[in-house]
């Protein structure tokens, strides 16, 4: 059973590529910040389509509505297990929602909240 | 084995997809959306592929003969790349246009910009898909 252990380790550890990164203009107000995520596993690299990255934009505007969505940094990343056997492509989205949407969602914030953007307020 | 040929066949014939690159723009939401696709793509030859091919179709001097010309094209090609190397490189250049047709209003955000390969044997597809929302006018 103990011998197990490390080959259950082994195969469920994976090293992560990072493919691409994108960033567009970061926004002066940063209020609420939202975040979509997509993944998609992948069996001896047959892949047959990439439809999944499409739904990550819907998720955002879905976190936003009636805002606008800007500061998008996106990331697309393989994280590949052992022998290639497995793949799991994840595409990774975060952004910040300001106008009406985040009039509407912005709570009092506390100093010590961990999702709070840490520059809030900076005049770019 | 017929069975089992055919199967094989059929699941290269899918053409596997490999996703190189994605970026997402900034999105408008303020006002009612709706969603378009565009994508221009470029066919290629893979000429690793060619030599694989003609190392187990042809008979050893005419492979090492057909080895030697793709290996001096590569020379042609050297370097990074994303994907597979195309013969044409303006086949990107009217994405704007049908950007355009898509969305004859011109009021454009959210473009999901994604770069992909659809790789079949010897033959690839080098593909650039535009996902996005358009306004309507007024």
């Amino acid at each position: 059973m103990k011998a197990l252990l490390p080959i259950a380790l082994l195969l469920l550890s994976g090293c992560t590529t990072l493919r691409s990164v994108s960033l567009t203009s970061v926004p002066a107000q940063r209020t609420q910040r939202i975040q979509a995520e997509r993944e998609k596993f992948i069996f001896m690299g047959f892949n047959f389509e990439n439809d999944h990255v499409s739904d990550v934009a819907a998720d955002l505007r879905r976190q936003c509505p009636q805002g606008m969505i800007s500061g998008v940094l996106t990331k697309h990343e393989t994280v590949n297990y052992f022998l290639y056997i497995f793949w799991k492509q994840r595409v990774t989205s975060e952004a910040f929602c300001s106008g009406k949407a985040a009039a509407n969602n912005s709570r009092p914030r506390k100093p010590s909240s961990d999702d709070a953007p840490e520059d809030e307020g900076d005049v770019l | 084995m017929q069975r089992t040929f055919l199967a094989l066949f059929a699941l290269t014939l899918g053409g596997c997809a490999s996703l190189h690159h994605v970026q997402i723009g900034e999105i408008d939401n303020r006002t009612p959306l709706t969603s378009f696709e565009v994508a221009v793509s470029e066919t290629t030859v893979s000429l690793d592929d060619v030599k694989q091919v003609s190392s187990v179709l042809m008979n050893d001097k005419s492979s090492r003969q057909t080895n030697d010309a793709l290996s001096f094209i590569q020379l042609f090609q050297m370097g990074y790349s994303t994907g597979t190397p195309v013969y044409n490189h303006t086949y990107v250049d009217h994405l704007r246009d049908k950007l355009f047709e898509a969305c004859p209003s011109g009021q454009i955000t959210g473009l999901t910009m994604i770069r992909e390969t659809r790789e079949y044997p010897v033959i690839k597809g080098e593909i650039v898909k535009i996902k996005g929302y358009c306004r309507k006018k007024g």
